[in-house]
């Protein structure tokens, strides 16, 4: 498990549009849900350029990449998670060590989300 | 003196009809109708009640999520599909959700569960989701206040959940 710098901006990328709100531009809880596979996947993006942050989404799946909720690598950490970077893609990371209960789960989603700054491409 | 007349025809009113304020009794039936809606305002914490319009946005709101997430990968990251469970349970809850509170935005969760998000604020947030399965999952945060638990769910909302929106709400 490589390191990430706890000053290193993530970006959670959104390619659905029931993970944000457009009336006060801020971020669902569900944007933070983590899969089955409790693996949350994030992206590092720290110098990079906007345009290049854009890019980097729009070529990661088929679907259009809506949005991206970007948060401090030390939010997550305050929120009692770990972050695992593999760089497979390069500057992956994926936010790890959830609770097991589903309703704990939900709580640390909402923290993450609470912290989240919401962009609309 | 009251006389029992039988009932022939069609004309006799329905046992659901709302009383026309008019007749000999017409003090005691209004009288009737206006306790009983103050006692079902009371039970929610407001005296006034609203319906139609909040409902039918929030029914709206889910079928439209249901029409997106109820398919395999709808967030593009491996998302189970909502099932019509949690669909048929997310609707049961929306129908006994207290009018007197605002309607929650709904959303999907990648685990196929449907949830209703309470946002009064940075800081002040209640959600709980549903999978089909009679269990609500919540967790709330109350300012430096966080909880999260678990209630089983028939027919009627749990007391613990009115009470958290209750507190959201207070």
């Amino acid at each position: 498990m490589c390191q990430v710098d706890a000053t290193e901006i993530l970006a959670r990328y959104i390619f659905s549009k029931n993970q944000y709100r457009p009336s006060d531009h801020t971020v669902k809880y569900s944007a933070f849900m983590p899969p089955i596979n409790k693996r949350l996947s994030v992206f590092q993006i720290t110098g990079l350029a906007e345009e290049e942050i854009w890019v980097m989404g729009g070529a990661l799946r088929a679907q259009s990449v809506l949005g991206r909720a970007d948060i401090k690598a030390n939010e997550v950490i305050a929120a009692e998670l770990m972050l695992a970077a593999d760089d497979n893609p390069p500057r992956h990371v994926n936010i790890v060590g959830w609770p097991e209960e589903t309703s704990a789960i939900k709580l640390k989603a909402m923290e993450l989300a609470e912290k989240a700054q919401l962009s609309l491409k | 003196m009251s006389i029992a007349v039988p009932c022939i025809g069609f004309d006799c009113p329905s046992f659901l009809t709302m009383p026309s304020g008019e007749g000999t009794d017409q003090g005691s039936s209004k009288k009737i109708v206006s306790d009983i809606r103050r006692v079902i305002a009371k039970m929610w914490g407001s005296e006034s009640i609203t319906f139609g319009r909040p409902l039918d946005d929030a029914l709206a709101s889910l079928v439209d999520v249901y029409k997106e997430c109820s398919r395999s990968d709808w967030d593009a990251y491996g998302a189970v599909a909502v099932s019509s469970d949690a669909y048929e349970e997310a609707k049961k809850i929306i129908n006994l959700l207290p009018s007197s509170i605002q309607m929650p935005d709904i959303v999907a969760e990648p685990t196929g569960e449907i949830g209703f998000e309470w946002r009064r604020g940075r800081g002040q947030i209640f959600v709980f989701s549903v999978g089909g399965k009679h269990r609500i999952n919540y967790a709330g945060i109350f300012g430096g206040n966080k909880i999260h638990g678990s209630e089983y769910f028939e027919e009627t909302l749990p007391m613990a959940i009115i009470e958290h929106l209750r507190r959201l709400y207070s």
